[in-house]
């Protein structure tokens, strides 16, 4: 058993910090070319680069994060009622399965057109709509799953305390519910961190994020800028990571 | 109606169905002002849709409920004024001991000073003043079910509802929960309704009982006359006597078993007096059990057939024809399995009823 958990673990850091190592020795690396199997030469010019005003990789980032966080944000809190209408009245999951197993690029391309005509494209508005489309079923089908029966039977208690609607969404649903929340948003802000095909369709190069940022680095060939921007990918993992242990720590209920 | 005006709560021709079947039907009966009510019934009953009903998450398919002579159907359970404690308790686990007695307080808008005054009677009614400041998860389960009941009972409900409140306890820590209970429904001035399955915690904590069977609710009764005098077989069973013996009327205060007479105390005001045919029965607790040559009335010849040791007393069953009586005697009696027994029911605790 102990020997299978080492092979685990150790199979994971392969996968996951083996291709962080390589685009980090691209980000210092100089002339790294094919079958070196080392950087002739380490530097920081690509870290300067990125950061210089050349390549406002600053307004990319702001805007990505801005986008992710809205997303986040309002996917939820759509998903949040529409999960209890789907728990009194259920739909099936194979339905909301397939709803998000569509194409990113079907979803977009179709709304493109549409979009356009109504002057959406080139808008944040317009992004985090296709956004927000993109990630509201999975969030449905991640929420759904946390709204157990107890807090079904929580709202009924307190209906039979005579607390209204407003009030049960409010001091008994949202912070029954809060650390599934948490999770949802993480998802979604993810979800939308990493879109790129809506991106460059609807935002049409007016509206810079970190994917398209990047993509346009690795097809001009500039991989230790490329290996830069992969890196700066990684930061808002680290703030989420340290939001999600504060809260799980710090809310007493949960200990 | 005598004694109408002082009913809290009115129920009538009540019924509700899933899916076209009938979970329970005509369902009449009153609450009256601080009067506690169980409901007795096998699982599968409707008692728990019953509270639901009355407490109106659920809507029923006919009849209708009323507190203090006000129509509640169209009214949603926020605004009704009846408190409901659901049998896995349901405290809020994002708030401490203080917050989830307080939170019916807090959401009418009553002032922080006045919560803490009620928080802290509750408190120390329900000794309890010690947890306040903790979660619900590192209370055992008893301290769980004091703040649900506090929670509740803070809100000077009309009527309170109770859904097994009871089934998880210990019988030790049940005598304490009855009487805190009890102390409880005193101090609210609330009426409740409970459902249970243990007939002698109907018994003890409720001037009427209910019985819900077969979709129907058999017997709306005092404790008392459910006890003695129950009209079905089902009520019976469910009261913990299981004595049933087919009869067949001579006159009116006289019924025979197989040829042999009994006599009844005074069938008249018992609810089926003029039953034909049925069942009579009369409780293990009154059934003695003489020597086989006694010549009193309303004695039957039978054979001990088992022996049950219950503590404080001792279940002798008894075939008598193809009936089985039971009767708890005490356990110094010296009797066993095989032996010929006469078995006797004093008439005045034979009651007739329907199979």
């Amino acid at each position: 058993m102990k020997r299978w958990y080492v092979l685990i673990v150790i199979m994971l850091a392969i996968t996951t910090l083996l291709p962080l190592l390589v685009s980090g020795l691209f980000t210092f690396g100089k002339e790294w070319l094919y079958p070196e199997l080392l950087p002739k030469e380490f530097t920081l010019e690509s870290w300067w680069a990125i950061f210089s005003p050349r390549y406002n990789l600053g307004v990319s980032v702001f805007n990505s994060l801005l986008v992710a966080i809205l997303v986040a944000l309002f996917t939820t809190g759509l998903a949040f009622p529409i999960v209890f209408v789907v728990k009194r009245y259920p739909i099936s999951d194979h339905i909301l399965v397939a709803s998000f197993f569509m194409p990113p690029l079907a979803v977009t391309f179709g709304l493109f057109r549409f979009f356009l005509r109504i002057g959406l494209t080139g808008t944040y508005v317009g992004l985090i709509l296709v956004h927000i489309l993109i990630a509201l079923p999975f969030s449905i089908y991640v929420l759904k799953g946390s709204i157990q029966s107890d807090v079904l039977t929580m709202g009924d208690q307190s209906r039979a305390m005579g607390i209204g609607w407003i009030n049960r969404v409010m001091h008994v649903y949202m912070p029954m519910m809060m650390p599934s929340l948490m999770y949802t948003m993480t998802m979604v802000f993810f979800l939308s961190w990493h879109q790129y095909v809506p991106n460059v369709v609807i935002a049409g190069g007016r509206i810079p994020t970190i994917t398209t940022q990047f993509i346009s680095f690795v097809y001009s060939g500039n991989f230790p800028l490329a290996g830069a921007v992969a890196w700066v990918f990684l930061v808002p993992l680290l703030g989420v990571a340290f939001v999600h242990r504060w809260y799980f720590r710090w809310v007493p209920w949960l200990v | 109606m005598a004694g109408m005006k002082n009913n809290v709560l009115s129920v009538r021709g009540l019924m509700k169905s899933f899916n076209g079947k009938p979970v329970f039907s005509g369902v009449d009966f009153d609450v009256g002002q601080r009067e506690i009510v169980a409901f007795l019934g096998a699982s599968g009953e409707g008692k728990t849709s019953l509270l639901k009903v009355i407490v109106g998450l659920l809507q029923p398919n006919a009849g209708s409920v009323a507190v203090n002579g006000r129509m509640l159907n169209d009214m949603p359970p926020e605004k009704r004024p009846i408190g409901m404690i659901f049998q896995d308790l349901t405290l809020f686990p994002f708030l401490t001991v203080h917050e989830n007695i307080a939170f019916g307080l807090r959401m009418q808008g009553v002032p922080r000073a006045e919560q803490n005054r009620r928080v802290d009677f509750f408190a120390n009614t329900l000794k309890i003043a010690d947890k306040l400041n903790d979660y619900p998860k590192t209370l055992s389960h008893g301290q769980q079910q004091r703040v649900a009941f506090a929670r509740t009972f803070i809100l000077n409900k009309a009527v309170v509802l109770l859904d097994e409140p009871f089934s998880a306890f210990d019988t030790h820590l049940r005598e304490d929960m009855y009487e805190v209970f009890r102390v409880l429904c005193e101090e609210s001035g609330s009426s409740a309704i409970l459902v249970t399955h243990n007939p002698v915690e109907a018994m003890m904590l409720s001037q009427k009982i209910g019985v819900l069977y077969d979709s129907s609710l058999l017997q709306f009764d005092s404790s008392l006359n459910v006890f003695h005098r129950p009209v079905h077989t089902a009520v019976a069973v469910l009261l913990g006597n299981k004595n049933a013996l087919s009869f067949r009327r001579i006159n009116e205060n006289t019924i025979e078993h197989n040829g042999k007479t009994i006599y009844l105390h005074d069938a008249s005001g018992q609810p089926h007096e003029t039953l034909q045919k049925g069942v009579f029965t009369c409780h293990p607790d009154f059934v003695d059990v003489l020597a086989p040559g006694s010549r009193k009335k309303n004695t039957l010849k039978g054979e001990i057939v088992a022996v049950k040791e219950r503590g404080s007393k001792r279940t002798m069953i008894i075939a008598v024809d193809d009936a089985r009586v039971h009767a708890n005697v005490s356990p110094q009696r010296k009797l066993s399995v095989g032996e010929q027994v006469a078995v006797h029911f004093p008439n005045e605790h034979v009651h007739i009823m329907r199979a």
